[in-house]
């Protein structure tokens, strides 16, 4: 652009341009400045309450029902001491983790054949059966299930909540799934047919290694889902079975005074759930748009 | 079953000349090696219960679990627990001013005439005639005995005498006039001049104390809500008028954990809340040092119709699905014994034995003040602190709809017209 | 054995689905249809079941609550899902650049989507505590007046549309982002060379070339939001009052506090569609864009 054609460089003109160019150069620092400002502002805002939690959970009670909020404090950690001791976390966790491991279990033993088969023969019916299924509210299911369960004596069972849960992590496996398996390409699978192999041996042996990486996204998102839900197990677990969702609502309502205890425990139940989206932070908007968008 | 096969045993022991190990006789260790759960309100009471229970189980040899929660979440999980006929669960507090007609209606309480018959499953001191009549009464049935109370509670006034002196108020305001100027000269920025529950459905059992003493009721001759009264819109206005101008910031948000949190940091000069929370008061951990030091307790202040406050009392009762109902049994004997009673009265909690409030060590330790409002209370007091009706959570949540119209400022008369007829409707579905 | 395999594979087009087949049958479509059975009786949970006909829908369409509660569905997702959109497209434009810590910066905006919701709600709760909370604080040292925040009956949805928009913009933003990144950075430059200014790329390149993600994420945040249950039971449970008690927070307090089975499940019938019926209609918009 500031290439002339004309031999005649006049002082003047250069020294014009070199103004312009310094000035842009002072603009484009002043946007980068105001770039940056903003992409710290949103990301403390997004990180606030996190913050919050932590330092609620550490304060004392007297520090958390200041009126003025205390900033600056030595930590303790009689809340967690407390929240850990008195009400049985470990078992509210163990809880959790059987829920969500098993119905993230079953979830891909009924869920892996059915994306594959939406894939390969291009079931296109059943997919958008399984998404109408992640657009209705849970709570539409609820009514009759806790009559079902109700009837059948299996509220506050492993049972009952696992296949609830179900329902969660499933239509997630078979979405996120499909996309995989028509990425596997046909020719492996005709390969090993020609070799003799069943179709089901060939799903088995060579469909589902090549889908390790999404296979374990799956899981690990079916197990989040299981993990977050409170709504299912608000209704149905019991004594036996109430997961950490559950147990934090009810040993810790808004109306307690033991806020140090409340945040102890939302760092407790979010802890978990952070260190999995860790390992696959790629996969979560493919997760939560249902595989609308590749992540 | 084993009741059977245990009379069985006995028989045979007593024609083999054994007599020695006769079953009539009390024997603590019965059911030594059951375990039962009994879910608590997190709630005085249990607060005073969970350190003894070790007592329990080493005289028993019953495991006991207490599940405890906060009141609102108790309720609902109860509920839940209770209609799903789980047998996981023993027995739990209830108040039978609340849930007794919902819970009798539906079979999920276990009658204990049978247990009270039996000398060998009844300890010979338990003594039931010496519960308040009150109290006990409100566990009697048509069907028979569902429980036995573990207290008596009625709402006091709780004012800072140190904030009144700066004021120049001398005693407790004895009319609902009284109370508005004492909270209009008590009021300041820092310091709310009264405050009591507005959070809708959990206010209701406060506001019912209002209610009384404007001279309205909860329904008339004909059943149907009496709400919309005139004494009712005087009683409400009154309400919205005092709580706010005077009352706390947010109202419409208040439980009984945040109007006695706020006392206890001093952010509040009186509150009308339960008796039962004077410990609160006079815990380090918990209050002030300011407030523990200058709290006084007061009746409810009269208003047109005199000082009619509300009568609470809670129990405990034994799960219609338990399959422990014996071991439950004992346990409930040795939670309301009299020397139970005795302690949890020390330990500030109303206990319902008549027995427990001689006690020289209580008269002599307890505010003058708390027993005598207390006592007054409960000889002036209502049992139906709550509409008389089945569907008790519907009705209170309809009623609690209009008190936070009134809190916000809308038109009250038409907010409780709007109750009275949501719950009119709503006893005729039930019916 | 062989014949068993062959079986299998001759009729892998029904076998291969049938568990997930049986499973949505039996968990979903099932209790889709008892509702609508439930939906004819008068059923108090402990009581006795009565056939009322379609008494429970007169009563609905009569029932002020239940229109409030439509109301206040849509209220909380038409604010809460604009306003997402705009300040996710924010965040996106932000974040479609490169700079040092851009890796940690998109983990960090991952978190608010994933964490528990009842721990989130819970710490939300706190911080909107009218005496004590934090946020009155920050209104404080701005000079601004305290807020009740959900303590107030007109200001609980907008303090609960605050939470999910914190919560669910950066999702919009990183759907999003990955649109942008798959406009062809050519546009860019050709625009650039007819001298177009940032703001008219971004108008005339960008949102064109996101304009299907958009929609897309609109659909999913509508359907989200339209059920939103979480944060509002655990914050307000719908008060003060029933200031904030959507269609779903009613469904569930009649089925679950007032324990009317029928009229619950009436009202899911009611909400089933509103949900599907609003999801419907954004697939057609989306089909014309």
């Amino acid at each position: 652009m500031t290439r002339s054609t004309a031999p005649t460089n006049d002082v003047a003109f250069r020294q014009a341009a070199a103004q312009a160019r310094a000035r842009a150069r002072r603009l484009t620092l002043l946007k980068n400045v105001g770039i940056f400002l903003l992409i710290v502002a949103v990301l403390a805002i997004m990180l606030f309450p996190f913050y919050w939690m932590v330092l609620t959970s550490l304060r004392s009670q007297v520090d958390n029902v200041s009126r003025v909020p205390v900033w600056f404090f030595t930590p303790t950690w009689e809340n967690y001491r407390n929240v850990i001791a008195r009400n049985n976390f470990f078992d509210f966790t163990w809880n959790s983790f059987v829920i969500a491991g098993l119905s993230t279990g079953i979830g891909l033993v009924l869920g892996l054949p059915a994306a594959y088969s939406i894939a390969r023969f291009k079931q296109e019916g059943l997919a958008v059966a399984i998404l109408v299924a992640r657009l209705t509210p849970y709570i539409t299911y609820l009514v009759p299930w806790y009559l079902a369960f109700r009837a059948l004596g299996l509220i506050d069972t492993y049972l009952a909540l696992t296949l609830t849960h179900l329902i969660v992590g499933m239509p997630l496996i078979v979405w996120i799934m499909i996309s995989f398996f028509e990425n596997v390409p046909l020719d492996l699978e005709e390969a090993a047919f020609v070799d003799g192999a069943t179709r089901i041996g060939a799903f088995m042996r060579v469909i589902l290694p090549l889908s390790t990486p999404g296979i374990v996204a799956a899981s690990i998102l079916a197990f989040i889902f299981s993990w977050n839900q409170f709504l299912f197990s608000l209704v149905l677990s019991g004594p036996n079975t109430r997961p950490v969702p559950v147990a934090v609502f009810n040993f810790i309502s808004y109306g307690q005074i033991d806020f140090g205890g409340l945040g102890a425990a939302a760092v407790l139940i979010t802890l978990p759930v952070i260190i999995l989206t860790l390992i696959i932070q790629r996969w979560i908007v493919t997760g939560l748009t249902m595989g609308a968008v590749k992540g | 079953m084993i009741r059977r096969s245990l009379r069985i045993l006995v028989f045979s022991a007593l024609l083999l000349g054994f007599a020695a190990a006769s079953a009539q006789e009390f024997d603590w260790r019965r059911f030594e090696g059951t375990d039962i759960r009994f879910m608590m309100n997190r709630h005085p009471f249990t607060n005073w219960l969970e350190p003894m229970v070790p007592e329990f189980e080493a005289l028993t040899g019953i495991n006991v679990t207490l599940e405890v929660l906060p009141e609102d979440q108790f309720r609902q999980v109860r509920l839940l627990e209770v209609s799903s006929a789980a047998p996981t669960l023993d027995g739990y507090m209830v108040m039978p001013g609340q849930v007794g007609a919902q819970y009798l209606g539906a079979g999920w309480l276990r009658f204990v005439d049978d247990f009270v018959a039996d000398p060998s499953l009844t300890h010979p001191d338990l003594d039931i005639d010496d519960f308040f009549g009150g109290a006990i009464g409100t566990f009697e049935s048509p069907d028979g005995l569902f429980g036995l109370p573990l207290q008596i509670e009625s709402s006091l006034l709780f004012y800072r005498e140190d904030l009144f002196e700066e004021a120049g108020l001398s005693g407790p305001p004895e009319t609902m006039d009284e109370l508005m100027e004492y909270a209009a000269a008590l009021h300041s920025d820092q310091v709310a001049g009264f405050a009591m529950r507005g959070r809708g459905a959990a206010a209701t059992s406060q506001t019912v104390n209002l209610l009384y003493s404007f001279g309205g009721r909860w329904m008339d001759e004909d059943g149907n809500s009496a709400l919309a009264s005139e004494e009712s819109i005087e009683a409400h206005e009154f309400y919205a008028e005092l709580m706010r101008n005077y009352g706390p910031p947010g109202p419409a948000n208040l439980h009984w954990a945040e109007v006695t949190s706020l006392y206890a940091q001093g952010q509040a000069a009186m509150i009308f809340d339960a008796n039962v929370f004077r410990p609160i008061m006079e815990d380090p951990a918990q209050a002030l040092d300011v407030v523990r030091e200058n709290t006084r307790y007061a009746p409810l202040p009269a208003g047109p119709a005199g000082s009619v406050p509300g009568v609470l009392v809670w129990g405990l009762s034994i799960n219609h699905a338990s399959q422990n109902p014996e071991a439950s049994w004992y346990f409930i004997q040795w939670a309301l014994s009299k020397e139970s009673q005795e302690s949890l009265l020390l330990f500030g909690v109303p206990a319902a034995r008549a027995s427990a409030w001689e006690n020289e060590e209580f008269q002599a330790t307890a505010p003058e003040d708390w027993i005598e409002a207390s006592q007054f209370s409960f000889e002036v007091g209502q049992p139906d602190w709550n509409p008389p009706v089945v569907p008790v959570a519907e009705v209170r949540d309809a009623y609690g709809q209009a008190l936070i119209a009134a809190l916000e400022g809308r038109d009250i008369a038409a907010a409780l017209s709007q109750a009275a007829q949501a719950v009119d409707a709503i006893v005729a579905r039930t019916r | 054995m062989k014949s068993a395999s062959a079986f299998v594979d001759r009729y892998a087009f029904y076998i291969f689905p049938l568990p997930a087949v049986l499973a949505i049958l039996v968990l979903i479509v099932a209790p889709v249809l008892a509702n609508f059975v439930l939906s004819l009786y008068d059923f108090f949970v402990g009581g006795r079941a009565a056939f009322i006909g379609i008494e429970n829908y007169q009563r609905a369409l009569a029932d002020t609550r239940f229109w409030g509660g439509v109301q206040r569905t849509l209220y909380f997702t038409f604010t809460a899902v604009p306003l997402q959109l705009l300040i996710g497209i924010g965040i996106a434009v932000l974040f479609n650049r490169d700079f040092p810590g851009k890796g940690l910066a998109r983990t960090v905006i991952l978190l608010p989507m994933v964490a528990t919701p009842v721990a989130i709600a819970l710490i939300w709760a706190l911080m909107f505590n009218p005496s004590l909370g934090v946020l009155n604080h920050f209104l404080e040292s701005l000079g601004l007046p305290r807020s009740l925040w959900v303590a107030q009956s007109n200001l609980a949805i907008p303090s609960l549309v605050l939470v999910d928009t914190w919560q669910w913009s950066p999702m919009i933003a990183l759907i999003l982002l990955a649109a942008m990144q798959s406009v062809p950075a050519e546009h860019y430059e050709a625009a650039r060379i007819d001298g177009a200014s940032g703001w008219q790329s971004f108008w005339h390149i960008t949102i064109p070339g996101i304009r299907s993600a958009i929609v897309v994420a609109l659909i999913l945040r509508a359907v989200d939001a339209l059920k939103t249950f979480d944060i509002i039971y655990v914050i307000t449970e719908g008060g003060p009052g029933t200031a904030s008690e959507t269609l779903n927070v009613f469904a569930f307090k009649t089925g679950f506090q007032f324990f009317h089975a029928g009229y619950a499940a009436t009202l899911l019938i009611f909400l089933m569609f509103l949900v599907l019926g609003i999801a419907v209609l954004l697939n057609v918009v989306r089909r014309r864009v």
